[in-house]
């Protein structure tokens, strides 16, 4: 299933834009055993600067991918184990024969790990990158082929893909999550900061609106990034159920670009809680 | 040892807020990583490494294709970048630049590049000199001629020049409440034995005595840490403190007594002598093994600032702010 842009929502049924004062977060239910949550994500990219002019300016296919995050056991500290599965799907408007398909359902084999998800509904994921790079190739052509296939074939390598895919995209989700579950209330125009991992996130509450049956605070995200090498820049917006402690959807734009080649790339990517 | 510099990913050190110190300090540090089994410098070898990354050529690799080339710059780039921001890197960066690397170095191994990755390696090898200071709750960080980040805690600020186009940008309203996140795990390595500590006679360094320790220990990690892959490691620490406050002083001590630091850095404080300043660190990991590498920590130049320096933490004369 397509997702929507959050924006064409936010404009459609933002039912409340000036909220003086919301009340207190509540506590979140607690996690339980089959517990479920799934996420449908859409990314698209463009390139430009420094690019060959055949794909400059011009986007790249959509991709589309759904995590799915379902609760095993719960930890003492409300915590808990969960079981992660990452569906892609192919590429949008590129048609896959029979056996592309079967190449592609190779490919998503195995897309699946284990990992903690924190009372507060973000995602805590470690990614093995040298189970990723596996070991290496050498020899022959054949020979590095034969590696290539063993390699996509190793469950720790396919689990620790999968990790590095949910990671990406789940980033902001989880990062709504984390910033958010610091705060004790959500008041239009509160603004505030946080260092995640390293990165400097901007939130700002913008409003309130109900999404389904969910009350929901609309917050801005963003975070702009500096270095000898380039900048990253990130603008979104995210929907957040207060009550539920759980991100709904996330809208975002992210530039980056590297001084040193003068390329640009901008990446559009929804992200939205399926229920 | 690609993988080790594929590792670089995961350098992404946590910088602690700046200490209340009455006073202020500053001091100019070398990071440095060496990597096939080269020796680390003795301790007061700063002038000289400063001097050769002064004299260090800019990176003007070879390219076979275009695209080769735009992942090779990035690549220097960012590798450049990592070692140069480690008390402020992010994972992000970190993970893009191993993307990066692998994409470069895999198309660099299939093109023969061998010059460009030695080229690569020399870079990485020679490290970086950035000036550090801290005054209140304001620090300042600056790479020679690449960029000055300026942070005023007290005032949630953060301006970036870009010492190249002498703009300034500033970040953070003031007053907002910041929070600090990590939401990283940490991967527990497992000692064979508490770590062993040996007392080094004392020498002068810039001017001053400093203490010596070199801790010694045997751990297994769980998963790949970093730079350092999964399974049973070596590891060789060894430290020289000044009796100077420092001011990034570690929060709890870390259980394995910090000899697994090595393999992602998350700070630059004492281990031996905590809250007191290091001047110098070489911390190497399964020496004589093909494995084998070592980070490097240099510091020179400390000094004290006073009330007069205040203005060395604003936008300094002559750069134009953009918005």
């Amino acid at each position: 299933m397509r997702t929507q842009s959050l924006v064409p929502t936010l404009a459609v049924s933002l039912v409340v834009a000036a909220v003086a004062c919301l009340p207190a977060t509540a506590a979140a239910p607690p996690l339980q055993p089959g517990d479920s949550f799934t996420y449908e994500n859409t990314s698209q990219m463009k390139l430009s600067g420094n690019v060959p002019s055949q794909v400059a300016g011009r986007p790249q296919p959509a991709y589309h991918a759904t995590t799915t995050i379902a609760v095993k056991s719960v930890n003492p500290d409300g915590s808990a184990l969960v079981h992660v599965v990452v569906q892609k799907l192919p590429p949008e408007g590129i048609h896959f024969g029979a056996a592309q398909t079967a190449a592609w359902n190779q490919i998503n084999a195995g897309s699946e790990f284990d990992t903690t998800m924190m009372p507060w509904r973000a995602l805590r994921i470690n990614v093995d990158i040298e189970a990723i790079n596996g070991p290496g190739l050498s020899g022959s052509a054949t020979q590095e082929h034969d590696q290539l296939i063993a390699l996509a074939s190793d469950p720790n390598h396919q689990h620790a893909l999968a990790a590095n895919q949910a990671k990406g995209y789940l980033s902001t989700v989880d990062a709504v999550a984390e910033a958010c579950a610091k705060r004790t209330s959500f008041a239009a125009g509160d603004t505030w900061h946080a260092i995640i991992d390293g990165l400097p996130y901007d939130f700002a509450i913008t409003g309130r609106q109900t999404a389904g049956t969910r009350d929901v605070v609309v917050l801005s995200v963003a975070y702009d990034t500096l270095n000898s090498g380039g900048e990253t820049k990130l603008d979104g917006t995210a929907l957040y159920d207060p009550a539920a402690q759980l991100v709904v959807g996330t809208h975002t734009v992210t530039i980056a670009s590297i001084k040193a080649n003068g390329m640009t790339s901008t990446t559009t990517s929804d992200t939205t809680l399926k229920e | 040892m690609l993988a080790v510099v594929a590792a670089l990913s995961t350098l992404a050190a946590a910088r602690p807020a700046a200490s209340q110190s009455s006073g202020g300090i500053a001091f100019d540090q070398i990071d440095r990583l060496l990597l096939e089994g080269a020796t680390p410098p003795p301790p007061g070898s700063f002038r000289d490494d400063a001097a050769r990354i002064a004299a260090l050529q800019p990176l003007r690799p070879k390219f076979t294709t275009e695209s080769e080339a735009k992942a090779l710059t990035a690549t220097m780039m960012l590798s450049s970048g990592l070692l140069g921001m480690i008390p402020i890197a992010g994972s992000f960066l970190g993970m893009a630049a191993s993307k990066a690397m692998n994409a470069a170095y895999e198309a660099g191994r299939r093109k023969q590049s061998e010059e460009n990755h030695a080229a690569l390696m020399a870079f990485i090898a020679t490290g970086t000199l950035s000036r550090f200071a801290f005054y209140h709750s304001w620090a300042r960080v600056a790479r020679a001629g690449t960029e000055t980040r300026i942070e005023k805690a007290d005032q949630g600020l953060t301006i970036l020049l870009d010492d190249e186009t002498h703009t300034a940008r500033s970040f953070g309203a003031h007053g907002d409440t910041t929070y600090v996140i990590d939401t990283e795990q940490q991967v527990v390595p497992v000692l064979d034995a508490p770590p062993e500590v040996t007392r080094l006679p004392d020498l002068v360094i810039d001017g001053r005595a400093a203490h010596g320790y070199r801790s010694t220990a045997n751990f297994t990690l769980p998963q790949q840490v970093g730079w350092c892959k999964h399974g049973p490691h070596r590891a060789v620490v060894t430290e020289y403190v000044l009796p100077v406050v420092d001011p990034e002083p570690a929060g709890t001590p870390p259980p394995d007594g910090g000899v697994s630091g090595i393999c992602a850095p998350n700070g630059t404080a004492s281990i031996q002598e905590p809250g007191k300043l290091v001047v110098y660190r070489a911390a190497e990991l399964d020496s004589g093994s093909p494995e084998a590498f070592a980070s490097m920590l240099e510091r020179s130049n400390v000094r004290e600032l006073t009330e007069g320096d205040a203005p060395f933490f604003s936008i300094p004369p002559g750069f134009t702010e953009a918005h």
